[in-house]
């Protein structure tokens, strides 16, 4: 095995009554990588990360941390631990009862409890705020507490279940660096779930996309932008036109779209549409077979008026040959 | 939201409250009111009571014969109270924990009893406690037992009787507290090193505490007043607060020593409710909205 394997899922499968929710999953983790699990919602991520907790039993396959296969350890003994998407913080207990609850399940002395705490606190910058309720927290705090509480107990695996779904834009933009500085900081392993796709290209130092219980696929954050493997990665992945010609399918990036005036400018499309979206410029044409594109350019406008005509193309190797699934 | 809201729409809240308020103040107040006012007056020789204020009443309240009387409905208020809680926490909590179809089975079983009179079926239970009843026949059928078992009239039927009658509102004091829990904190715990056992004392019972005190109160305070349970199935050997008040209603004729009863009841029941604020936190009982 690998030294620098952590943790393995090998052929996981599982099903909610009947309905295949994971079809064989198998992914290797690496010590001390970002990896994030990208996907929509119901494509699975959250039921891996959980039978990776030990909160779901897998109906096949295993899963190992650091080559000893804990596939039916109780969720206790796996030295992984879970940030919640609702952050799950015990509303009976103060922000540093939170935090040290496992420490105190270990029989750890209350004096290490406190150092311990005190240092955590200062990690996630919420010192002086150990005898609060959680209910006196804003959503960011919480999240903050949330972090802090799972990796107290110095976890060779940190889950992330979409940690920051709940929070604002700007609070949102903000936590991404701070979990990555984190992520740094400390060490640890993160699995990291998210839906968006921004996010997941930011943060990660590899990205697994899943669609309906399968791994699509495995790579850099370069790898699944600029070398997607299927159609799906494809046009789930930033903004990708799929052309299906001559037999074969084919990913565009719509930045990788040239319009009028240059060379490779052969093909000629109707303009349908144009819009303005977060300082870019989109353009939809349609090709001659009906087909649709889309441009993008960052810019406010361009002489190309909608109704009209216009030669658009691409550079050869900006046409990447995807496994066709069918999206 | 403010201050310039329409005239209409300040008058709306007590237009509303009001009824409430009236309903309140002529069925709960002034019946309070009436009795503590009553337990200071004096029974008349004949009929009615006499208005002279007197504390004799309440003088009489500590002698042996109605102090054992309170110790004595104390002591089974706690016992069946404690049997209510070991039987009616794990009911009420496992049918939170149900999908919607068990869900609506287990509460059914609890709501079925209600569509008939609480002694209609307490009558029920003559039936099966009696000499050669139900439960006698059973036991001897299954060569469990030689004789009849003679327990109608007995402490443990009285018993039996009061846990019979007062699980239902345990039961859904904790289902309304547990309902609203969220499951993934006890899975939080579970993730952070606790085994099930640590996860249910650490975080799912000290969430459902409210639940359960609430249940306590709700089984406790009735629990001492139902007289007509320990008169039927307690012959007349288990005398209740709750007798001895209805007693002195009717047979007594003595109003004014029934209201004084009434009103130390009361006020148990009030420092009982009280206590449980204190200890929960909270201003009002799971279960009663």
């Amino acid at each position: 095995m690998d030294k620098q394997t952590i943790l393995e899922l090998r052929g996981v499968r599982k099903r909610f009554g009947g309905t295949p929710v994971l079809e064989g999953i198998d992914l290797t983790v690496e010590r001390g990588e970002f990896i994030t699990l990208l996907g929509s919602s119901g494509c699975g991520k959250t039921t891996t990360l959980r039978i990776i907790a030990g909160l779901e039993a897998p109906d096949a396959g295993s899963v190992v941390l650091e080559g000893e296969d804990i596939t039916s350890l109780e969720p206790n003994r796996r030295s992984v631990n879970t940030v919640f998407q609702n952050y799950a913080l015990f509303p009976h207990m103060t922000v540093a009862e939170n935090i040290g609850y496992g420490l105190k399940l270990r029989k750890v002395p209350r004096d290490a409890i406190a150092a311990k705490v005190a240092q955590l606190l200062q990690l996630v910058q919420l010192e002086g705020f150990g005898h609060r309720m959680p209910s006196q927290l804003s959503g960011g705090q919480r999240q903050r507490v949330a972090i802090a509480r799972a990796v107290a107990g110095e976890p060779r695996v940190l889950l992330l279940d979409e940690p920051l779904g709940a929070l604002d834009l700007k609070l949102r933009r903000q936590m991404q660096l701070e979990l990555k500085r984190l992520q740094k900081q400390l060490g640890t392993t993160f699995i990291y779930i998210t839906h968006d796709q921004e996010e997941a290209i930011t943060m990660s130092d590899r990205i697994a996309v899943m669609n309906r219980g399968v791994l699509e696929q495995v790579g850099t954050p370069n790898d699944i932008y600029y070398r997607p493997r299927t159609s799906f990665v494809a046009s789930f992945v930033g903004s990708a036109n799929i052309l299906r010609e001559g037999g074969g399918t084919y990913a565009i990036r719509t930045e990788n779209v040239l319009m009028a005036g240059e060379p490779q400018c052969t093909r000629e499309a109707a303009v349908l549409e144009k819009s303005f979206a977060g300082g870019q410029l989109r353009i939809l044409f349609r090709l001659a077979d009906g087909q649709q594109i889309t441009a993008s350019r960052y810019g406010l406008d361009s002489d190309i008026r909608e109704g009209s005509s216009c030669r658009i193309g691409w550079l050869a190797e900006h046409a990447v040959p995807v496994a066709d699934d069918g999206q | 939201m403010g201050k310039n809201r329409l005239p209409s729409q300040k008058r709306t809240p007590w237009l509303l409250l009001g009824p409430i308020y009236l309903f309140t103040l002529l069925f709960v107040a002034l019946p309070i009111l009436y009795l503590f006012l009553l337990s200071f007056l004096r029974r008349a020789e004949v009929w009615g009571v006499d208005f002279d204020f007197t504390l004799e009443n309440y003088r009489r309240i500590f002698e042996p014969l109605y102090l054992n009387t309170f110790k004595e409905s104390f002591r089974l208020a706690l016992l069946s109270t404690s049997l209510v809680a070991l039987l009616g926490y794990p009911y009420g909590y496992f049918m939170a924990k149900m999908g919607p179809v068990w869900r609506r089975r287990m509460l059914l079983l609890i709501m079925i009893p209600f569509w008939t009179s609480a002694l209609i079926r307490l009558y029920g239970w003559i039936i099966v406690f009696r000499s050669n009843g139900v439960l006698d026949r059973l036991l001897m059928g299954l060569h469990l037992t030689e004789g009849p078992l003679k327990l109608l009239y007995t402490y443990p039927a009285v018993v039996v009787g009061m846990v019979y009658s007062l699980l239902p509102f345990m039961i859904l004091a904790v289902y309304s507290c547990a309902e609203k829990l969220d499951w993934t904190l006890a899975e939080a715990a579970r993730d952070l090193g606790a085994s099930s056992l640590q996860a249910f004392w650490t975080v799912t019972f000290k969430l459902t505490l409210p639940g359960l005190l609430s249940g306590v109160v709700l089984t406790f305070i009735p629990s001492m007043g139902l007289f007509f349970i320990a008169d039927l199935l307690g012959g007349n050997k288990i005398v209740l607060v709750g007798s001895v008040i209805q007693e002195q209603i009717t047979r007594g004729r003595n109003q004014p020593f029934a209201a004084a009863l009434s009103v130390v009841l009361l006020v148990l029941t009030t420092l009982m409710i009280r206590l449980y604020r204190r200890l929960t936190g909270t201003a009002k009982l799971e279960g009663l909205v």
